[in-house]
């Protein structure tokens, strides 16, 4: 059990500081670069996918994925794929600012959601598997990180949603399922 | 010479014939793709989802400012359909031997949406995204679904 907790707390560690680099870098490139960049990332990730699948042995990724990946995962580097999909997705479908946000919040909230919900008391009543404190960590790291791109009233409106979406027990890979309900969201609910 | 003449036909004809390639390459697909039922739901969702984007994006092509070199197709441009298509093709053949041979034969077909200028580098990219996500979303399902049944 304790094991199982430091493998999960390892893995988020590794998201959020992903999360981190990906956001500092795209702030850097720009949107048009950014796109490109994410593209090559994306099909890079997808020859690595197929070379897992034709068995060959790749050192450093093996490594990575052993420590990393989750034991249930469909295919090999299922939430590294999901992410990068779920990024270039928002990337290209809203304005950069928004897809920064939501890239920030999938990075940040969904992180320090399940490091604070491995340590959390108070079961949701809508789905006992997660914890109130778990959806408070999500909303306000998610709320402080995006605003940076976001006003924050607004960071903090797509905080709260997509923490309580985060909640929910939808069959879909959250790495990919809060990037495109952002995207919905922000066409659907201007704000 | 050669190779720019050759490169133009490659262009114009997965232009002008798109909807007899489709079905066929579509067709030729199912016998050697190794997860045909997602390949199958993918294709569809694709088309129908790319059609619905392009309406309601109603992003004008770049050929509507500076022309083409066929005929500026009257649709909007946002997504790519011909990169989507492509970009579902590699996914379908991942793991396959069949993969080293799609993948240059996609990213020639995408590249050429932006040679032929109608569709910007931005539009092909969004169709690419489009496909990686409706084919994850769809593999996804369609395990967890197998795996409920076994």
């Amino acid at each position: 059990m304790k094991d199982a907790r430091r493998f999960e707390a390892a893995r988020q560690w590794f998201h959020i500081l992903f999360g981190g680099f990906l956001l500092a870098s795209s702030l850097w490139l720009g949107p048009q670069r950014t796109r490109l960049a994410y593209f090559v990332a994306m099909l890079i990730g997808l020859f690595i996918l197929h070379l897992k699948m034709r068995g060959h042995r790749l050192p450093v990724i093996d490594d990575v994925l052993a420590r990393f990946e989750r034991k249930d995962a469909a295919f090999p580097g299922q939430g590294a794929l999901m992410y990068f999909a779920g990024a270039l997705f928002v990337l290209s479908f809203a304005p950069f600012d928004f897809a920064l946000a939501a890239i920030a919040i999938v990075a940040f909230g969904d992180g320090f959601a399940t490091l604070v919900g491995l340590y959390g008391k108070w079961s949701l009543p809508w789905n006992p598997r997660k914890k109130t404190e778990g959806l408070l960590a999500f909303i306000f790291s998610a709320a402080a990180i995006s605003s940076l791109v976001l006003p924050v009233g607004h960071a903090l409106a797509y905080s709260i949603v997509l923490g309580i979406l985060e909640t929910i027990d939808i069959p879909a890979d959250d790495n990919l399922l809060l990037p495109l309900a952002a995207t919905f969201l922000y066409y659907a609910v201007p704000l | 010479m050669f190779w720019d003449q050759s490169w133009l036909a490659f262009s114009v004809f997965f232009e002008t014939a798109q909807w007899i390639v489709l079905p066929v390459a579509v067709l030729a697909a199912l016998t050697i793709v190794p997860r045909r039922r997602v390949f199958l739901h993918a294709v569809v969702i694709t088309i129908v989802a790319s059609f619905a984007l392009k309406l309601f994006f109603q992003q004008d092509r770049p050929c509507v400012l500076e022309p083409a070199l066929v005929p500026c197709p009257a649709d909007f441009g946002l997504p790519s359909i011909h990169a989507a298509l492509s970009g579902l093709f590699f996914m379908a053949t991942l793991g396959s031997r069949w993969a080293w041979l799609v993948f240059p034969l996609a990213v020639l077909v995408a590249y050429s949406r932006v040679f032929l200028n109608v569709h910007t580098p931005e539009q092909v990219i969004a169709g690419f995204a489009l496909a990686v996500v409706v084919y994850l979303m769809t593999w996804l399902y369609v395990q967890r679904k197998e795996a409920a049944k076994k």
